[in-house]
């Protein structure tokens, strides 16, 4: 579904879904929705799943399934970004059941503290690495990423507070 | 609201660092460790019938495997390189006993994406894995490897020779911001000219370029270093913070000969190579962009350091060669301080007469190593085992030797973009890029 640049719907069913002229449920292109969207949901997905590749894949199932769905969500970067969430987490279900973790690869030549602070972040099981991605990348407030993580804000708050630690803990000198 | 602590702004600034990579700079080595936490569909059997059950079966593996093994000899335990391209045929002509000043490069920045340059001058860039191969429009030939800080900015340092009757020389650091596609080329400076060039002119012949290097951490940020081939003129390092528009000398630590550099954000840098006159190795490092730099503390040990491979800033692992003899046994460096301080560390095992050459280790203590007996054979005798291949995933080792296609005489370089990802130059009857397979 990539082309080799990276870039989605080029070929194969989504271009034919995603065209201009088709619009989704709620009235507005899914062409323009997916222009305005889609790069922010795909460096939230890399930051989730820690794969430009897997990102790109899910970010492309979330916008399916908005397409898909009966009932035109009133939010749909809302929906979107929920939608994403929960197939992130799925996706790291399913690798947790091939029983392996897959590991980061560093980034290229960057500053080891960039490199060690990612390896990091990656290694936190998936609801606390999502409660620091929605929380210091996207700067959601407590209540709505539990809405996102479908928990409750005391549960984010404590995931927080175990990822911090974890984090700090690894990183200090 | 309460302010940040030192881990929420690294977290931070780690998130949005990665989150505005370009596309295909991130991504994950799949099953490359097993699982040591989270859920498990065997959580119900007691974690140690599992150890016991595991340790059983690993042991019976580990017996078959040493029986495959021993029924055939000669055969790598890692899987194996495959040779997938053949070089420009203007390098058949190269003979693979090369000189150490001026070698082949290999500079991958993924898995589609390497950079070839070598003394006929020439690079080459490939974008399909070695399937076509494009000379890139170069002001002249390469004196240094092409050196990447990040997939789309790399630099290399070039020389040309004006047109007779007067003999002159130019240098030209070029640079790139989209990969390769373009590149753009300043003048380096004329101390570069001082420090490399001058014996040549002397002579009339360039019978020796000595060793330069050019590292780019940013497009503006540039450090130079050249090897004196005319003692007592010392070796320079040069550093630029314009692009090259300017550029200033400093002093590299007293009889220090550089052979390559590498540059990290925030104007950390490394300089590796031999002091002149003990004729041991020597690592030279900065912190403010190539302006000051120290002697790093290495083993007293004869010889140079010619290849060098930093991870992260943190962790880099060296390849020494020496000057007077073919070692019978292999030792890497490695340095855990940002190339502070060093120390010896076993190396692959070598075949009869083999020189460990070049490494490449794209994730801490994941390295791979590659050598030969060629050029070895001309300086010292060496033995008929040719190239080798070795790999390490452990910061204390063992090496695994792997299998090299048989056609393969000799290797130039090697280059990891990232774990499972490896290219290496080597010569068969031309100059090949291998590939390694898992």
């Amino acid at each position: 579904m990539r082309n080799q640049s990276g870039g989605l719907f080029v070929d194969g069913h989504m271009s034919r879904n995603t065209g201009a002229s088709v619009a989704d449920n709620a009235g507005r292109p899914l062409a323009e929705l997916f222009a305005s969207e889609r790069e922010g949901l795909r460096r939230l997905a890399r930051l989730l799943t820690g794969s430009d590749a897997m990102a790109e894949d899910l970010v492309q199932e979330a916008f399916v399934r908005l397409q898909a769905s009966h009932t035109a969500p009133a939010n749909r970067g809302g929906y979107l970004r929920t939608v994403l969430v929960n197939l992130c987490r799925d996706h790291l279900r399913r690798q947790a059941r091939a029983r392996y973790r897959a590991v980061p690869v560093p980034l290229v030549q960057a500053p080891p503290e960039v490199d060690e602070t990612w390896a990091a972040v990656c290694r936190l099981p998936f609801r606390q690495r999502a409660a620091v991605v929605l929380r210091y990348y996207q700067d959601l407030p407590e209540a709505e990423i539990a809405n996102l993580l479908g928990c409750r804000p005391g549960t984010v708050k404590s995931s927080l507070s175990r990822a911090l630690a974890k984090l700090r803990k690894e990183l200090s000198p | 609201m309460s302010p940040m602590t030192d881990t929420e702004e690294r977290l931070t600034t780690t998130l949005r660092y990665v989150a505005d990579l370009p596309p295909g700079n991130v991504e994950v080595a799949p099953n490359a460790r097993p699982r040591t936490a989270g859920p498990s569909r065997y959580a119900l059997v007691p974690r140690r019938w599992l150890v016991f059950v595991g340790a059983v079966v690993v042991s019976v593996c580990l017996l078959v495997a040493g029986l495959v093994i021993a029924g055939l000899p000669g055969q790598g335990t890692a899987p194996g390189w495959e040779l997938i391209s053949t070089l420009n045929p203007a390098w058949e002509a190269v003979p693979g006993s090369l000189s150490l000043q001026v070698g082949f490069s290999l500079t991958c920045t993924g898995a589609t994406t390497c950079f070839a340059s070598g003394p006929n001058q020439a690079v080459y860039i490939t974008r399909d894995t070695g399937h076509i191969w494009h000379q890139v429009a170069l002001p002249g030939q390469p004196i240094s490897g092409v050196q990447c800080a990040s997939p789309n900015n790399c630099s290399i340092l070039t020389f040309r020779e004006s047109a007779p009757p007067k003999s002159d020389w130019s240098w030209f650091m070029s640079e790139t911001s989209d990969g390769g596609r373009t590149w753009s080329s300043t003048r380096a400076p004329s101390a570069i000219n001082v420090a490399v060039l001058m014996p040549s002119l002397a002579t009339g012949v360039p019978s020796r370029y000595g060793w330069a290097s050019v590292s780019c951490a940013t497009m503006a940020s540039c450090v130079i270093v050249a090897e004196s081939v005319r003692p007592p003129v010392p070796s320079a390092a040069l550093f630029t913070t314009d692009a090259g528009r300017t550029w200033a000398v400093a002093n590299l630590p007293h009889r220090f000969v550089p052979s390559q550099i590498q540059c990290f954000a925030r104007g950390q840098c490394l300089s590796t190579g031999f002091d002149s006159t003990t004729q041991t190795i020597a690592v030279a490092f900065s912190a403010n962009g190539g302006s000051t730099w120290s002697a790093a503390r290495v083993p007293d040990l004869s010889g140079a350091i010619l290849s060098v491979s930093c991870s992260s800033l943190s962790y880099c692992m060296a390849v020494p060669i020496s000057f007077t003899a073919a070692p019978t046994t292999s030792s890497v460096l490695v340095s855990t301080d940002g190339g502070h301080s060093w120390s010896l560390q076993a190396g692959p095992a070598l075949p009869a007469g083999g020189t460990l050459w070049k490494l490449s280790c794209p994730v801490r203590a994941n390295c791979w190593a590659m050598g030969d007996n060629w050029p070895v054979q001309v300086a010292f005798g060496g033995g008929p085992d040719g190239a080798f291949a070795a790999a390490t995933t452990d910061t204390r080792g063992p090496w695994r030797s792997a299998t090299l296609p048989p056609a393969v005489q000799g290797t130039e370089a090697v280059s990891c973009p990232s774990i499972g990802t490896c290219f290496a130059l080597a010569w068969t009857t031309t100059l090949v890029l291998l590939e390694y397979r898992t």
